[in-house]
């Protein structure tokens, strides 16, 4: 039985791609998940991010196997997964609070999956061994949980499902405990762990720089749907609606109301926004990236509010035609706040959108 | 500075009032001869002495522990076991928590005394429904024979106690941290490995703070005995406690029944301690 | 072997509510068979082998108990003590361990321990000496003598519960007061003290129903019938003249008589009690 489980697991290895059905998830009258759909590849790293409620937790413990799915399939490899426990499905999570057994030394908490199958003893130290030197914790392995940094135990969370080597590895929001410095340098550790195992990863964030720096898909979600898919230099540049634009990029995108008028976009206190050519008329809200606003002696009047210099760029908060934006430039500015400031837009970069919010396609 | 002591010590010193004092003097009666009749002399450890060799006290000290040690293991197994129960999400929990505290309201004596009433041998209800029930033949002797009399009084602590053992345990389920039983699920662990390797292993502190509990509270048992058995029969289920009051209040037998009561204060510090430092290493 | 999830879900269930049950029955049953044996009719009551429900229904057994233990002053004298005592207990205790939450002073460490190790002297081993010292002052029989011992025994549950409740309320608002200018005693009963008045409370509640149910203490110390609490009374069986049976339904009657103003004591206190445990579950 646990023999040909493991036959039939190895040979879908090969293909460890994960399927998204048409998911709904239902609490009660509480509508979690209403009908997503996406495919993803094996050996893909793809990032489910949102703000929170957005159901992205909810979908990856779907994935996992705790919670029920209400209607839709996931299937992992060839199989569809609904009704099978999580230990079944042949993936490994990644817990925000690392999950360790706080009883159980390092080492322990490492072996303890391979124990529950009858793995041999020899087999299960060699594991834990290559999995210990690969993440560098081979030092912490008699040690107990409570002993180490929170940076070392998310290393031991990740080598506990690294030992298990499954199809797909799920991460739940898992640098979200730790320091802005280490997160930066987990993020890289993560991805090149991703390069080297070249294992299926489903990874949750809330933070769209991480899904930016380690995605090879983003899927970016909102109450319940998914609002877009794609290569985080798709969704940079070619958002489909105001929310992903805005979600995507740090600082994120400006947007001013206002309506198209001979060939110009009219907003408020009549400032006249430039447009690319062919520009549609029905365009209502008109989105441009902080860091394609150009400060010189021409262009749109905007009041300086704030100013904030980063070291190598400034970034401005101003005033534009009743709107407050951000502007950020690559050189070091003397400006007062109160000035004023002139702005030209790098036009091949304006984004337009309707009133619905769905961007315009040019 | 000074103003803390004000605050401290009333609480304190009105403790210390009515244990320490009265305990260094039944430190001192136990070495004396002391009783209702003649003045007191000290006679060193003659009581002591005495006791090893009283056949009484060594069948109650026996039974003490004997007692103590069957009902805590009880209490503490089947305490964990109801609370897992409770804790399972089942309809009906407010009358479900109302019913299980029901017992610990009650003044053992009179829980004591409502079990000697369902004890009556001669057509007594828990006779009759074993018989109804075919369970049994001839009515069993719960209070009059030696042996069973033991385990009968064993019940009666046991289901007045059980009430806060479960209550504790399920302060210390409700503790453990839900997504460590995640992970476990994920790695591939069912129910019964879930609780031998996470939940038995973490609530070790909870376990040996009850064990610490009962065990002081079992040991120094007086009023369910009184209420059931008075020590009978024979001296079949005399515990310490009784044995020290009848001495002493009974008899007037003040040093005699001093020294009984020393060894009782050992005994309960002894199980105490014991518990306590087991409870200490298992939370470090 | 690959198994669904909704596997055995039903089945599963069904077993936990018939243990369920059963447990509640062990708890609860010998409360319902002394309830209904105090509403039979003596003959009834008498009667071999007992019914599980009542023929007839009747309530001639309490007046009767009423009138031979002079029940209301009996009541009056068990409110006051219990109440008295488990007042004094919790403001001292509730007073001492804002003290050990707040205060930072020499010996703090010897205190705490010393009040927390008291714990483990039995109050068999105190009773002696206080009964030998309350016949000399005199306190013997007197219900201020009853308040001072069962206060003080009451001291280390109120100290560490309230001590709990302190250590969650965040130093800085005594600081925030402090800089707005209050004394120390105005901090504490101003501010603190109604912050953690649902501690005190259930504190209070608590030991209340200890109180209550003690019988120890309650024997030993008092002599006339003016001044008996409740337990002592359920200890002298209340019989029947001209009867020589054990009179089921007066003890039935009596038994309910001391457990009846504690229920709605257990329902205030029961959802507190419960709440508290799995307050623990939700933080997660």
């Amino acid at each position: 039985m646990i023999g040909s489980h493991m036959l039939m697991a190895a040979l879908e290895k090969q293909m460890a791609s994960v399927s998204i059905n048409d998911v709904q998830k239902r609490y009660g009258s509480y509508h979690a998940l209403k009908g997503v759909s996406t495919q993803m590849a094996d050996g893909e790293f793809v990032v489910l991010v949102g703000p929170s409620g957005c159901g992205k937790s909810t979908l990856l413990r779907m994935l996992a196997g705790l919670e029920s799915i209400s209607e839709g399939t996931i299937e992992i490899g060839s199989r569809v997964v609904n009704d099978l426990r999580p230990k079944d499905r042949d993936v490994a999570l990644v817990f925000q609070n690392y999950a360790l057994y706080p009883h159980m030394t390092v080492e322990q908490n490492m072996s303890y999956a391979l124990k529950l199958m009858n793995t041999p003893k020899s087999v299960i130290n060699e594991k834990v061994g290559n999995a210990a030197r690969i993440l560098n914790i081979t030092e912490l392995l008699k040690r107990y949980p409570r002993q180490l940094s929170g940076g070392q135990r998310q290393r031991v969370a990740m080598g506990r499902a690294i030992v298990r080597d499954p199809q797909v590895f799920l991460f739940d929001e898992p640098l979200s405990n730790l320091d802005a410095k280490l997160r930066v340098q987990m993020r890289a550790e993560i991805k090149q762990l991703h390069q080297r195992l070249k294992t299926t990863v489903v990874y949750v964030t809330h933070d769209q720089v991480e899904a930016m720096t380690m995605a090879d898909k983003i899927v970016v979600m909102r109450d319940g749907i998914i609002e877009q898919v794609g290569s985080p230099i798709e969704l940079f540049d070619r958002p489909r609606n105001t929310f992903v634009a805005g979600f995507i990029g740090s600082p994120s995108m400006n947007f001013i109301p206002g309506s198209v008028k001979d060939g110009l976009f009219v907003a408020r206190a009549g400032v006249h926004l430039p447009l690319p050519d062919g520009a549609r008329v029905d365009a209502v809200t008109y989105g441009i990236r902080p860091e394609h606003l150009k400060l010189g002696e021409a262009g749109f009047p905007a009041d300086v509010i704030v100013i904030e210099p980063m070291g190598s760029s400034t970034q401005i908060i101003a005033k534009v035609a009743e709107t407050v934006i951000t502007v950020l430039s690559t050189e070091r500015l003397a400006l007062q706040p109160g000035s004023t400031i002139y702005l030209t837009p790098h036009v091949e970069s304006v984004h337009l959108f309707d009133p619905g919010g769905q961007r315009i396609e040019s | 500075m000074l103003v803390a002591y004000w605050i401290v010590l009333p609480a304190i010193l009105l403790r210390l009032a009515f244990t320490v004092v009265p305990l260094v003097q039944t430190l001192y009666l136990s070495f004396t001869n002391s009783s209702l009749m003649g003045h007191p002399r000290f006679i060193g450890l003659q009581n002591y002495v005495a006791l090893f060799q009283d056949q009484t006290l060594l069948s109650s000290l026996t039974f003490t522990i004997v007692y103590t040690v069957a009902s805590i293991t009880i209490e503490t197994i089947l305490g964990l076991l109801i609370a897992i129960l409770l804790m399972q999400n089942l309809q009906g929990r407010w009358i479900s928590n109302f019913l299980m505290l029901l017992p610990w309201v009650m003044a053992p004596l009179l829980a004591a005394t409502v079990w000697k009433i369902m004890y009556y041998e001669d057509g007594g209800i828990l006779n009759e429904v074993l018989r109804d029930l075919g369970i049994i033949h001839e009515p069993v002797r719960w209070l009059s024979d030696a042996t069973t009399a033991k385990f009968s009084v064993i019940v009666v602590t046991v289901w007045k106690n059980l009430s806060w053992c479960i209550l504790i345990f399920m302060a210390g389920l409700g503790a453990l941290p839900r997504d460590v039983y995640e992970a476990a699920e994920i790695d591939g662990a069912n129910a019964i490995q879930k609780f031998f390797d996470i939940t038995l292993p973490l609530l070790k502190p909870t376990t040996y703070l009850v064990l610490m509990f009962r065990g002081m509270g079992e040991i120094q048992t007086f009023e369910q005995i009184s209420g059931l058995t008075r020590g009978g029969p024979g001296t079949a289920t005399q515990t310490l406690a009784l044995y020290a009051y009848q001495r002493f209040f009974q008899e007037l037998r003040y040093g005699y029944g001093s020294a009984i009561n020393i060894l009782l204060l050992l005994l309960t510090v002894a199980i105490g301690g014991f518990f306590a430092w087991r409870l200490y290493r298992a939370s470090r | 072997m690959i198994k669904p999830i909704q596997a055995n879900r039903v089945a599963s269930r069904t077993i936990l509510y018939i243990l369920l049950v059963i447990v509640l029955l062990f708890m609860a049953f010998p409360i319902y068979y002394m309830v209904i044996t105090s509403l039979k009719t003596p003959s009834e009551a008498y009667r071999l082998p007992p019914t599980l429900w009542p023929q007839t229904l009747t309530v001639e057994s309490y007046p009767f108990v009423i009138e031979a233990w002079s029940y209301w002053r009996t009541l009056a004298n068990t409110i006051l003590v219990a109440g008295t005592a488990a007042l004094a207990a919790t403001i001292l205790g509730g007073i001492s361990a804002y003290g050990f939450s707040r205060m930072e002073f020499p010996g703090k460490a010897i205190l705490y321990g010393m009040l927390v190790a008291t714990i483990a002297i039995p109050g068999m081993v105190t009773l002696g000496p206080i009964f030998l010292a309350y016949k000399d002052l005199p306190l013997l029989d007197t219900h201020m003598g009853l308040i001072l011992v069962f206060a003080a025994e009451f001291i280390p549950v109120a100290f560490l519960t309230m001590f709990s409740y302190f250590k969650a309320i965040p130093k800085e608002l005594d600081e925030a007061s402090a800089v707005d200018g209050s004394r120390l005693i105005d901090t504490m009963f101003r501010i603190i003290f109604p912050i953690a008045l649902p501690g005190f409370a259930v504190t209070f509640l608590l030991l209340f129903i200890a109180g209550w149910n003690d019988f120890l203490f309650a024997f030993t110390l008092t002599i006339t019938p003016d001044t008996r609490l409740l337990t002592v009374r359920l200890f002298e069986v209340p019989v029947r003249e001209g009867v020589n049976r054990t009179p089921y339904d007066l003890i039935a009657a009596g038994g309910v008589l001391i457990l009846l103003p504690l229920i709605p004591i257990l329902l205030r206190v029961q959802r507190q009690l419960v709440e508290g445990v799995l307050a623990g579950a939700v933080k997660e």
